[in-house]
């Protein structure tokens, strides 16, 4: 029951996203099906008038048939471009839907690194797995076009009951049309069971095999990857590992083989039941309607259209119901794929419109926060309690793992609290329209990842943008002679993975624009989280130095390992395993025992 | 027409030492698939021609049966040749496949590096990388060229008995196929790139969706729409890239189908003529208009047929050009690797990158003496990490030469040359999948030389937190009940590798940048005391580093233009002093309030 309905969601969707694809595919299958069966019919006149000598019905019945398959041929090929283009369009939608999902889940899913080994399982299923959308579309086209011979094969065959059965000898009772068609549905019955017992038993084989190949394919794939990068040769060159990885793949190579081989005995035992049964069937619908010929109960020109509709009958059934089995085979694969894809988007939980105020006047108030990730006991982040005033600059440092980061987070609402609350203007910002609520943050993350779409683009963050703000921003980074420079300006593809005219950026120029991305939202609050690990110390020295003309009267969070940001800021929130252990100005704090006293020691007393 | 001959022979070759038996295999399944279609249409006729005869029900049958064994055995075949071409498939793409991995495994550093080798690879690598590629069709589209062939001939003549002038509208439909075939090609050729660009913005953009690097500010920028848009021109584009060749195949498709549809017409009627004329038996009628049809889709499947073949040879220059690249070092019998202390000399070493103008090192000379800790300082760009790859051996220079104690780098065997280097690279790759394989690398074991390792390096506390101490698996891609190490511990297990290998030089490039205070403090204090007694390197951002090495080398736009110690380069006030007064200026200012505190001279940790 369960099936069925998630069979139904999947034959909807497809509908759904390609329904001028499936249209076409409709009438494309109905023509293309129907052009042999055409030939059966004309070919069976034809022949009928030949041996009854009525040569005046000829000319008439070749220019029919020739005009008829002319027709059908040629709507055909007509739809034919017309149907691929949309299949590929289809095609691209499909592969699109899973890795879409990633924008729109919750965060909290969307960083859990067990969803993205989902994702990459689903992706994976969407090429291989029988169940999967884009595999279901592909066999839904061969069980069409058998659906359509098989009502040719019905109609082409009714001749057939009309036999008059009661002249003939009493010898050939058997020769009755009822008997034959039981005896026919028993063997491709039987057919059917076999294969279908055969590919049930190579599917369970192929799943266990897939496990057994499932950490090889995955050390193919990710040393293939990395080979991909060139600089991954040095280290291979020099620690000596050519061999060890040749022998890896090497192994790697035996063992699927192994399995691919043994797969592939197992299809080849398939052919005498299937094929050899093909045959016996084959021999069989001559020697009845052969007989039924001889014996005078049917004319003999319809021998070609009673064997023929019968034999192509025949040979597309079995095919046909394999491929309905393997359409079912695989409901796992296809429950896994809608559980993804249900993840709970970014819900609106709150609805309280954040009030737009031209004084940025945004407080925020952390009232006993504390924070674990979802699905783990330990507290990251602890008993968090603290103002924050409008417009002062806040440095946040401590070691790697102390929580910074995941403060960040919980700020900008990607995750909400444990237990405690965030306050906003003395509101839980919870109640506030998480998208409204996000418009308040200009942030530069660590591990910011600009685009390979227009420079322009990449700053505003939207289909269009502001030449004179964008470029306005980038001067204030120091960037905007280079882009003046370059003959596309703003309109310029960052790398050349979308776009082969793009250019290439070197590391500090692509922090710049990641700073220039929070600058041009020109929102409240800027968060800026390690934004100069890439850069070199003269241009870190710049950034710093121009720090406030750049946040203005922003409120401004700023997480560096360089204590020497603590200098430029108004105050300091040192974090230790998951809480604020110190909150000061840097003249008190270092002068305190504790925390930032050992961390300035440890990078100051070099430059000391 | 001398280079597509030799493509052929590769491609013969590469058949041949797959499986010196295929061409038998392949003519037979060739053989059976041509002549399967015609068998079945003989028996139609035969079948009507019997029962036209009144026949015995007795004879009938067992004729019949006859005929129908040679059917069910041709059919029988046809399915086991179909079945084994694909498994053949798999195994012949595993071997080419394999032949480029060994050689990217192996070539010589520089030819590895910039697009153009970059390019090389990848076309390679493509050509084995599914059964849609190069070496995935060329077994069954050789069958497909092969069938089509044996058909048109077996076909035309059965056809040329009917009717002389058959050969010649055969000819000229065989003309009109390959006139838009040529048109085909060569729009394609034309609209490839618009398609590959098209389908490479389709792919990135579906790679962005998924990229874990950007799931915050997706949210936080709210950059759906942007998306969405970008997708939408993307997909506008495709359609309208696509139009001419719609265009095309609806002219074809047209002119093709009239073809056709004469040629059945030719042979309708004039069979339809013999038959009155009782030349041939009313039977025949089955067989002429069923050859037709065959004869029609052979000519065509011909045609395309011939035009991938061409394609699939011309595609082996990609293989060839990939595989036979020559060796750039030497790799025969090279002088004895000093045993000793090193001493490297640069002699007026120049280098540029492939592809670039300007050069990335200009005419360096420097001695580094044995023992000496060097540190390597400068801006982004300025040539730090090319250096040491040029005295690791992993490019060459263009211009000068290095020396190993007076001995040039080239007389060394390369790979002895570079049991002489242990660096520990900015890019943390992970090729092996232990703790244990990753400090091991490729050097022999030695048990005693492994536990001195783990204590000395600190990996010994860091494997005693794990269940599975040192065989913990690194690679939650491979692996998935493996750990994450964190910036810190990785740096550590790269060190222990780099110590482990226990060479004469430890390279260390840019080690802390993404460190905490107090563990990048760790990495200094781990790195002096391992390189006491070894030639060592330091290429590093943070000048709080550098002050406690030897001498300082400081390079700008490829070129020294400072060296000396700490304190000589602070007195000479030039880049070096600019650069550190950068960073300590936050760090200095501070102290400027107590300056009578006495400042702390050159001391080691």
């Amino acid at each position: 029951m369960k099936n069925i309905r998630l069979y139904k969601r999947a034959f909807s969707d497809l509908f759904h996203l390609g329904k001028k694809y499936h249209f076409l595919l409709i009438i494309q299958s109905a023509v293309s099906s129907s052009t042999p069966f055409i030939g059966f019919i004309y070919v069976t006149q034809i022949i009928a008038a030949l041996s009854n000598s009525q040569m005046n019905r000829i000319p008439a019945l070749i220019i029919q048939y020739l005009t008829l398959t002319f027709l059908l041929q040629w709507i055909s090929s007509m739809l034919q471009p017309v149907f691929e283009r949309e299949d590929a369009i289809l095609m691209r939608k499909l592969y699109a839907i899973p890795q879409k999902k990633m924008l729109t889940m919750q965060y909290r899913y969307a960083e859990d690194s067990e969803i993205r080994e989902k994702l990459d399982f689903i992706n994976r299923n969407n090429v291989s797995s029988q169940s999967s959308l884009p595999i279901l579309k592909v066999r839904m086209k061969m069980v069409l076009a058998g659906f359509f011979s098989t009502i040719w094969g019905v109609i082409l065959l009714f001749p057939l009951f009309t036999v008059d059965v009661s002249n003939l000898p009493d010898q050939y009772w058997f020769l009755n049309p009822f008997m034959i068609l039981i005896g026919f549905a028993g063997m491709l019955g039987f057919s059917i069971w076999v294969q279908v017992g055969q590919s049930k038993k190579s599917g369970k084989y192929l799943i266990e095999l897939f496990e057994k190949v499932a950490r090889i394919n995955a050390v193919y794939s990710y040393e293939d990857d990395i080979l991909q990068d060139v600089q991954s040769g040095k280290e291979i060159r020099l620690y000596q590992l050519t061999d060890k990885m040749l022998k890896n793949v090497e192994e790697d190579d035996a063992f699927s083989l192994k399995i691919v081989a043994a797969n592939y005995k197992l299809f080849k035992k398939m052919i005498i039941p299937t094929s050899g049964l093909f045959q016996i069937m084959n021999y069989l619908i001559y020697a009845y309607i052969g007989v039924l010929v001889l014996l005078g109960a049917l004319p003999i020109a319809l021998i070609i259209q009673l064997s023929s509709a019968l034999s192509q009958m025949v040979s597309v059934f079995p095919g046909t119901i394999q491929h309905l089995m393997m359409m079912f085979s695989a409901p796992d694969t296809l429950a896994e794929y809608y559980a993804f894809l249900d993840l709970p988007d970014e819900k609106v939980i709150g609805s309280l419109p954040v009030e737009k105020r031209l004084d940025h006047q945004y407080h925020f108030k952390l009232d006993q926060v504390s924070f674990a990730y979802p699905g783990t006991e330990e507290r990251v982040l602890k008993n968090l309690t603290g103002t924050f005033e409008v417009g002062k600059k806040y440095a946040v440092v401590g070691e790697n793992g102390s929580g910074k980061t995941t403060f960040i987070k919980l700020l900008t609402r990607l995750y909400e609290p444990t237990s405690g609350e965030i306050k906003l203007n003395k509101i839980n910002a919870r109640k506030y329209d998480l998208r409204e609520y996000f418009d308040l943050f200009g942030v530069v993350f660590q591990d910011y990842h600009l685009l390979g779409f227009s420079l322009g683009q990449n700053i505003s963050v939207q289909p269009g943008y502001d030449t004179e703000q964008g470029m306005h921003t980038l001067e204030q980074l120091g960037l905007a002679s280079h882009i003046k420079a370059l003959p596309k300006q703003l309109d310029t593809y960052i790398s050349t993975e979308f776009d082969e005219s793009g250019v290439n950026f070197s590391g500090g120029q692509q922090q710049k624009i990641a700073i220039a991305r929070a600058l041009y939202k020109d929102a409240p609050v800027m968060v800026l989280d390690e934004p100069t690990a890439a850069l070199d110390p003269i241009t870190e020295f710049e950034i710093y130095q121009h720090f406030d003309q750049l946040v203005q009267d922003k409120t401004a969070f700023y997480i560096s390992h360089r204590l020497s940001s603590a200098k430029f800021c108004d105050e300091i929130l040192v974090f230790d395993r998951g809480e604020i252990v110190q909150r000061g100005s840097h003249k008190e704090l270092v002068e305190e025992d504790g925390k930032y006293q050992e961390l300035w020691n440890a990078q100051a007393q070099y430059y000391q | 027409m001398k280079q597509k001959l030799k493509h052929l022979k590769i491609l013969i070759m590469e058949l041949y030492t797959f499986k010196p038996t295929i061409f038998v295999f392949m003519s037979l399944n060739v053989l059976i698939n041509a002549v399967k279609p015609l068998l079945q249409l003989l028996l139609s006729a035969q079948v009507i021609q019997w029962l036209l005869e009144g026949i015995a029900i007795q004879e009938y049958l067992l004729n019949l049966l006859g005929w129908i064994a040679v059917l069910a055995v041709a059919e029988l075949a046809s399915s086991y040749f179909e079945i084994t071409v694909e498994e053949y498939v798999n195994f012949f793409r595993t071997q080419t496949m394999f032949k480029v991995k060994k050689q990217y495994l192996q070539l010589d550093y520089p030819l590895l590096i910039g697009k153009k080798a970059q390019e090389r690879y990848n076309e390679a690598r493509e050509l084995s990388y599914n059964n849609e590629s190069l070496f995935g069709r060329l077994i069954p589209e050789s069958i497909e060229w092969g069938t089509a062939l044996t058909s048109v001939i077996l076909t035309v003549s059965i056809l040329s008995q009917l009717e002389p002038l058959f050969l010649l509208m055969i000819g000229l439909f065989m003309l009109i196929v390959l006139f838009f075939n040529r048109l085909q090609i060569k729009l394609d050729h034309k609209l490839f790139s618009a398609i590959a660009n098209n389908t490479q913005k389709q792919r990135y953009l579906v790679k962005v969706y998924g990229e874990s690097r950007i799931t915050k500010d997706v949210r936080i920028f709210q950059m759906n729409n942007w998306f969405k848009r970008i997708e939408k021109n993307t997909i506008d584009q495709y359609q309208e890239i696509l139009k001419p060749k719609q265009r095309l195949s609806w002219t074809e498709s047209t002119v093709l189908n009239i073809g056709i549809i004469g040629l059945s017409a030719l042979s309708y009627i004039r069979s339809v003529q013999l038959i009155v004329s009782g030349e041939i038996p009313v039977s025949s009628f089955v067989v002429f208009a069923g050859s037709v049809t065959i004869l029609a889709q052979a000519i065509i499947q011909l045609i395309k047929a011939s035009g991938k073949m061409n394609k699939n040879i011309n595609e082996t220059e990609k293989y060839d050009k990939f595989l036979t690249q020559k060796s750039r070092f030497n790799h025969g019998k090279g002088t004895e690797i000093p045993s000793g202390p090193l001493t490297i000399e640069l002699k007026n070493v120049s280098y540029t990158y492939p592809n670039h103008d300007q050069p990335a090192l200009k005419n360096i000379s420097l001695i580094i003496q044995p023992y000496e800790n060097l540190a390597i300082v400068g801006e982004n760009g300025a040539g730090k990490s090319t250096l040491t790859n040029l005295i690791t051996g992993l490019i060459e220079p263009d211009e000068g030469e290095i020396l190993i104690n007076g001995i040039s780098q080239k007389d060394f065997n390369r790979s002895e040359y570079y049991t002489l280097f242990a660096p520990v690279f900015q890019e943390k790759y992970l090729l092996t999948y232990s703790i244990k394989e990753t400090i091991i690398q490729g050097v022999p074991f030695d048990a005693e030389k492994y536990e001195r390792v783990l204590k000395l390096s600190g990996m010994e506390t860091i494997i005693s937190q794990f269940k599975t101490k040192d065989e913990t698996k690194i690679v939650r891609a491979v692996d998935r009940d493996g750990v994450n190490l964190s910036g810190g511990q990785l740096q550590k297990l790269k060190l222990a590798q780099a110590l482990y290998k226990d060479a004469p030089c430890l390279i260390l490039d840019e080690p802390t940048a993404a460190l905490d205070p107090i563990a990048e403090h760790q990495v200094y204090q781990d790195y002096f005391q391992f390189s006491k007694d070894k030639l060592s390197i330091f290429i590093s951002h943070r000048l709080s580093s550098t002050r406690f090495c030897d001498r300082i080398i400081y390079l700008k736009q490829g070129a020294i233009t400072e060296i000396g110690t700490h304190d000589e380069l602070i007195r000479k006030a030039g880049d070096y002093y600019n650069l550190y007064e950068a960073q300590a200026y936050y760090y200095k200012k501070d102290k400027v309030e107590d300056e009578s505190e006495a400042v702390i001279e050159g001391g080691v940790i």
